[in-house]
């Protein structure tokens, strides 16, 4: 039980942080350049992910930090898909809905603001 | 624009401070948003959080890499964490700013207490590597000492794990903090897991624990991009700085320094709380 050196699952988890990682800190860069040169693209919420890509467009700060701080938080989302196809790759089906059932609680926060 | 400068000057020296004492940033980053940018309570928690999940994600990125974290226990053990953030950050709306004022406070005193009884002991699971090595010790020896220093262990008390885990995720999810200050010492001592491993695997579920949380903030929109960006830049670049920093400096005189700025940040807090300000 809880094995502990799984290195096909490692790899693929470490890759999925480490690429988030990276996407969200280049947009987030990118934001805070356009908010100090355009201050008055400044926004005090952040925007759907849909608005925000329309915003990146047109090189608005708002666009590129919510974009930014939204990568950010979803590549845990990220990481845990990226164990359910790697378990599922061992055909460690018990982890596969471990990961699941993790998934689905990450899910309900994201769903929780609509409507 | 000049504020968020500051801003991002002050998160670099709260996320330098925090990676040397060992804490994820949260702790820090809500006093110094709150006391010194007068930035609402909640509005600091949403910023904070997500601060947690980006050091978490790049700390987690090096302890994947050399197979410290158990990614199976890990998973396991973030049922419980992430169904604890979902409450904790539900819960967020229906307090007002002073009774998370209040409740902040005690965790800070936590924590103080916690330091105090251990000095500084605590580490990152490399600089425990570190700590067993010659300072001038080249990466090949490291990189082995690495791979051959793992002896195998038995996880038990997995209920024990997961109800501590329900409340770290709550008290994460709440308070805008990471919550490793509950789940390593259980993970160690009741679950028998070695601190090396309890330390990169409660920092790997910490990611996940507070994107759920960050989720339900960011989904309601309360999250403020140009509080929370550079919070989140500034940390990560000063949790690079104190990696750095921290076999250079004396870590004991500097858990006190903190011990002491906690004591002047909770009679801050608590005289906030009972003022009733955002």
């Amino acid at each position: 039980m809880f094995k502990q050196i799984t290195k096909d699952i490692d790899r693929p988890i470490m890759y999925t942080l480490l690429y988030g990682m990276l996407a969200s800190v280049v947009l987030l860069v990118v934001g805070l350049i356009l908010l100090f040169t355009h201050p008055q693209s400044h926004q005090f919420h952040v925007l759907p992910p849909h608005k925000a890509v329309l915003e990146i467009a047109k090189f608005h700060a708002s666009g590129w930090l919510s974009l930014g701080l939204f990568i950010l938080i979803l590549t845990p989302v990220a990481r845990v898909a990226m164990a359910i196809a790697s378990f599922a790759f061992i055909k460690d089906w018990k982890y596969v809905l471990v990961s699941i059932v993790v998934l689905v609680a990450m899910m309900v926060g994201l769903f929780s603001g609509k409507g | 624009m000049f504020a968020i400068f500051i801003m991002f000057l002050a998160a670099i020296v709260a996320g330098t401070f925090g990676s040397m004492l060992g804490l994820g940033g949260g702790l820090i980053v809500i006093p110094v948003l709150t006391l010194i940018f007068k930035v609402p309570m909640k509005e600091a928690i949403a910023a904070s959080i997500v601060t947690v999940v980006a050091t978490s994600t790049s700390a987690a990125v090096v302890y994947v890499e050399k197979h410290f974290v158990n990614v199976r226990l890990g998973m396991v053990l973030e049922m419980a964490t992430t169904i604890g953030a979902l409450i904790g950050g539900f819960t967020v709306a229906y307090l007002s700013p002073s009774a998370l004022r209040i409740l902040f406070t005690a965790l800070l005193i936590y924590t103080a207490y916690n330091m105090v009884r251990k000095a500084g002991q605590e580490k990152g699971a490399l600089d425990e590597v570190y700590s067993q090595l010659p300072a001038d010790a080249p990466q090949e020896v490291i990189d082995d000492h690495i791979s051959n220093g793992y002896t195998p262990y038995t996880v038990r008390n997995i209920p024990v794990g997961m109800g501590a885990s329900l409340v770290a995720g709550a008290i994460s999810g709440l308070l805008g903090v990471g919550g490793g200050l509950i789940k390593v010492p259980v993970m160690k001592l009741a679950m028998g897991v070695p601190m090396r491993v309890a330390i990169a695997t409660s920092n790997f579920m910490i990611g996940v624990t507070a994107a759920t949380s960050a989720l339900i903030y960011y989904s309601r929109g309360m999250i403020n991009p140009s509080v929370t960006a550079p919070s989140v830049l500034g940390v990560l670049l000063g949790a690079q700085i104190g990696t750095r920093l921290v076999r250079k400096v004396n870590v004991k005189i500097l858990t006190w320094l903190f011990i002491g700025m906690i004591a002047v940040t909770a009679v801050q807090m608590i005289w906030k709380a009972l003022s009733g300000a955002g």
